[in-house]
């Protein structure tokens, strides 16, 4: 990946990314589950697992997520499930986010923080597109910048009440920009090493529940920025063909800057 | 292979062991060439494919990233 990378060999890289983006994530939902739910029920949900070597074919990962779910569904009730999933499992330290907890701390309301990470994150797409450096797994145009640009739910949120709503950035936002179909819009949409690639031909569905686990990703930052394990409520997702992946988070009870 | 890429990467990486880095990519080099009429700098992904399952036939698939 290195090479890949050191020689701007961008689709090498992307497809690198595709195997290597789910490394350590099974082991922390099942980390997770055992925090969750007592020493039997873990016992007896981890016998039953076999997490996939690295370099696993990318179809057959997804043929694991779908057991790994369905398990997942059959041994735990919703809440269970949600809490399982809906955590830090690509394991990214809090210090990734201490900046940006700086910045609310700053800023004179949640709202104007907001404003200011969405202005900040269109900056830094607008800079990976002049530069021509790959952001993430994606290439950069200026039609993902205005997609990005036009809703500030992407790459930051909106508050609504007491809640914030946030849409993912696609996968591959050109493509997904460009698609043709509700499928094909699904498959650019999904980043989930584990799932997406079920959504290239569908030859069998990955229940949307294994989404929590994006959320648990989405509202990371939050957690760090208000120090809590907050509650994310999926609204939409790849996996359900909904055109987008988008959701809630509760901020009841938290005491966050207000205009 | 390209000198200036194998190059760049290992010094980009502080590789502690260079001789076993180079000698990795040369190996990676050498099965896309034989495997693929193709090379490290020039190849398909579907070739890169072909590379992650030999890395995964002899129990290297750790050394991907």
């Amino acid at each position: 990946m290195r090479y890949f990378k050191m020689m701007d060999m961008h689709e090498h890289f992307i497809h690198m990314t595709k195997y290597t983006g789910g490394l350590g994530v099974i082991e922390s939902i099942l980390k997770k589950l055992a925090k969750v739910v007592n020493e039997e029920r873990t016992k007896d949900i981890m016998s039953q697992v076999k997490i996939p070597v690295l370099g696993t074919p990318l179809h057959e990962i997804t043929q694991f997520t779908n057991g790994f779910i369905q398990l997942l569904e059959s041994k735990l009730d919703e809440k269970e499930l949600r809490r399982v999933l809906a955590d830090n499992h690509h394991q990214i330290p809090k210090e990734v986010y201490m900046q940006e907890k700086i910045y609310y701390e700053k800023a004179p309301s949640l709202e104007a923080y907001l404003k200011d990470l969405h202005d900040r994150k269109v900056a830094e797409l607008t800079n990976h597109y002049e530069e021509n450096k790959v952001w993430f797994e994606q290439h950069i145009t200026p039609e993902v910048i205005e997609y990005v640009k036009q809703n500030q739910e992407v790459m930051s949120a909106v508050l609504e009440g007491d809640s914030l709503y946030i849409t993912k950035i696609p996968y591959d936002t050109k493509a997904f920009l460009e698609a043709k179909t509700q499928d094909e819009q699904a498959y650019y949409l999904c980043h989930c090493p584990f799932a997406r690639e079920v959504l290239k031909d569908n030859p069998f569905k990955i229940s949307s529940n294994w989404c929590y686990c994006s959320g648990g990703f989405t509202k990371f930052p939050f957690d760090v920025i208000f120090d809590a394990d907050l509650p994310i409520e999926m609204l939409s997702s790849a996996l359900g063909h909904d055109g987008a992946c988008r959701f809630k988070i509760d901020l009841t009870g938290i005491d966050y800057k207000k205009v | 292979m390209n000198d200036k890429g194998l190059r760049e990467w290992y010094e980009l990486n502080h590789l502690k062991d260079v001789d076993t880095a180079i000698s990795f990519i040369k190996e990676m080099d050498q099965y896309v060439i034989t495997q693929c009429s193709s090379s490290l700098d020039h190849m398909t992904l579907s070739d890169l494919d072909k590379v992650i399952a030999y890395l995964i036939e002899t129990n290297r698939n750790t050394v991907l990233c």
